[in-house]
């Protein structure tokens, strides 16, 4: 059955990708500022950028995001699938979720640096905090909406509690679950991007890092090609997850 | 093959007892087939759960095989109207998946199912998702999944209540068909008159909720195919019909 998901082509993307320089040449045009560099000019310093420091930046950054990411998924996920099952573990938890999901997780930005650090520990730390309550309440959520019959029909062929988890709480999430870390990558890219300009210590510190330095020394060009550095980061993360939920939810795309 | 007496059953809803079924005794013996039938909310599937060994009951003995009813027990299956098969898993997935469970090889799990699907006329379909599945193709990926288990028990929850008129008629000629080669014991919960009398030896109807049994009509002639268009088939549907109404 089609879930109205639309299939994009390379293409489209094409067409996209020429429309938003085109928004970039004509704003900068118009603004005609030093401080709001063209498109060409900053493709231009972005590729000089990356064949000097931009890359290890780059790459820093991304290695930060896909960490967090990952250390917040496992236990959220495993958690969060106990939950929507137990309803008595869950009576304990929920008041405790809904105390601290709705509070800005950043506002601890200050108190975690001064605990773990400048380092690489108080970022990731942060990072997965955040990441971990938006993942962990929607594979609750998706767990406790499994249906009931359908685990009855695997129970009644013999099925115990990890094979239940395997063979339906487990799938019947995982859409759900790589929905909400599509979600939380954006979040997770903002979170990077602030603790990076506020927790660095300088060397290799991250786009966000270099991306405040080039602004320090009104580097506009620079600062642009940081700039394209964290949106090619963010969507290069994005579509492998797009393809990652395309590999792993094939009954999703029929 | 079962005996139930003095079953009745109950659900606890916030502190408080929802009688589901009353005081329900029958016996069915092995290789028998049973028909079930009642007002909406009378306990059958409720009955249907407890033989599964899915739900305790409130009071009462529930024999099978000569022992008490537990949950997973090897030789019973169990199918329901939908949501028995696993949308992420295909058609194939979906058929080994119990063997799969009970922890047989793969090259068994793949023998056994491709039997089975071969019987039901499905094989060809095997790499289908239940989504890409007509509604009568699915409940056969169930059936098959079921029978890989080499059950002597068929518990069936409204299995074909979803289906248009003509997949109905062809699955219930594909179920006595095998019930026929199989001679296994099988209980049929239905809305249908023409179903129950069709498919069920002995036909158990049920007071409206909490259910207790209103009457048990023995079903003679049942069992071939030509049954649907004999008069003594009108005769017997009228006959539970009548029964029916009488007990609202
Ligand atoms: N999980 C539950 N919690 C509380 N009450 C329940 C639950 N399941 C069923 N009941 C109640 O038990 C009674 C019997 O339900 P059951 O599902 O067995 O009926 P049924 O005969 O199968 O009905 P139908 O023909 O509509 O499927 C109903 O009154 C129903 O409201
Ligand atoms: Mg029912």
């Amino acid at each position: 059955m089609g879930s109205g998901r639309s299939k994009q082509l390379p293409a489209d993307y094409a067409v996209a990708i020429i429309f938003l320089l085109a928004l970039w040449e004509i704003t900068s045009l118009l603004l005609n500022r030093p401080y709001f560099p063209g498109p060409y000019a900053s493709l231009l310093v972005f590729f000089h950028e990356m064949a000097k420091y931009l890359w290890a930046h780059l790459l820093v950054s991304t290695a930060r995001v896909v960490v967090s990411l990952a250390a917040a998924l496992v236990p959220a996920v495993i958690l969060g699938m106990v939950l929507g099952r137990e309803q008595r573990l869950d009576r304990y938890a929920s008041p405790l979720i809904y105390l601290s999901y709705p509070v800005p997780k950043i506002i601890f930005l200050p108190l975690v640096i001064t605990l773990l650090g400048l380092g690489e520990l108080s970022k990731i730390f942060l990072i997965s905090v955040i990441v971990f309550f938006q993942i962990l309440v929607t594979t609750r959520d998706a767990s406790r909406q499994v249906s009931k019959s359908m685990v009855d029909s695997v129970i009644s062929l013999g099925a115990g509690q990890l094979q239940i988890y395997r063979h339906v709480i487990y799938p019947a999430c995982l859409p759900k679950i790589l929905t909400a870390l599509r979600i939380s990558l954006g979040t997770a890219i903002a979170v990077l991007f602030f603790s990076e300009t506020i927790a660095s210590r300088g060397g290799i510190g991250g786009i966000g890092y270099y991306l405040m330095e080039a602004w320090a020394r009104m580097e506009w060009d620079t600062m642009f090609a940081a700039i394209i550095a964290m949106g090619i980061m963010g969507f290069a993360l994005y579509m492998f997850l797009e393809w990652l939920e395309k590999r792993t939810c094939p009954w999703e795309f029929l | 093959m079962i005996r139930v007496s003095g079953l009745e059953a109950a659900y606890i809803n916030n502190n408080t007892l929802i009688p589901a079924l009353g005081e329900v005794s029958f016996t069915l013996e092995r290789g028998q087939t049973c028909a079930i039938i009642g007002p909406s909310g009378c306990g059958k599937s409720t009955l249907l759960y407890i033989l599964a060994g899915l739900l305790k009951p409130l009071a009462g003995d529930v024999v099978i095989s000569g022992e008490p009813v537990r949950p997973k027990r090897k030789e019973t299956a169990l199918i329901l109207q939908d949501y028995g098969l696993l949308p992420w898993k295909t058609a194939l997935a979906n058929t080994t998946l119990g063997l799969e469970i009970r922890g047989y090889s793969v090259k068994e799990a793949l023998e056994g199912a491709r039997e089975a699907m071969t019987d039901l006329g499905i094989w060809e379909f095997r790499r289908h998702y239940p989504a890409q599945l007509s509604g009568g193709q699915r409940q056969r990926v169930a059936i098959a999944r079921s029978l890989t288990l080499k059950p002597d028990l068929f518990l069936m929850d409204e299995p074909f209540s979803s289906l248009d008129a003509l997949t109905r008629e062809s699955l219930q000629k594909t179920l006595l068909d095998f019930w026929k080669k199989k001679n296994s014991t099988m209980v049929l919960v239905t809305h249908s008159i023409e179903e129950a009398v069709f498919l069920g030896q002995k036909i158990l109807i049920f007071t409206s909720g909490p259910g207790r049994i209103l009457q048990t009509v023995e079903n003679y002639g049942m069992g071939d195919a030509g049954y649907r268009t004999r008069p003594q088939f009108y005769e017997r549907c009228s006959m539970v019909r009548g029964i029916i109404e009488g007990g609202l």
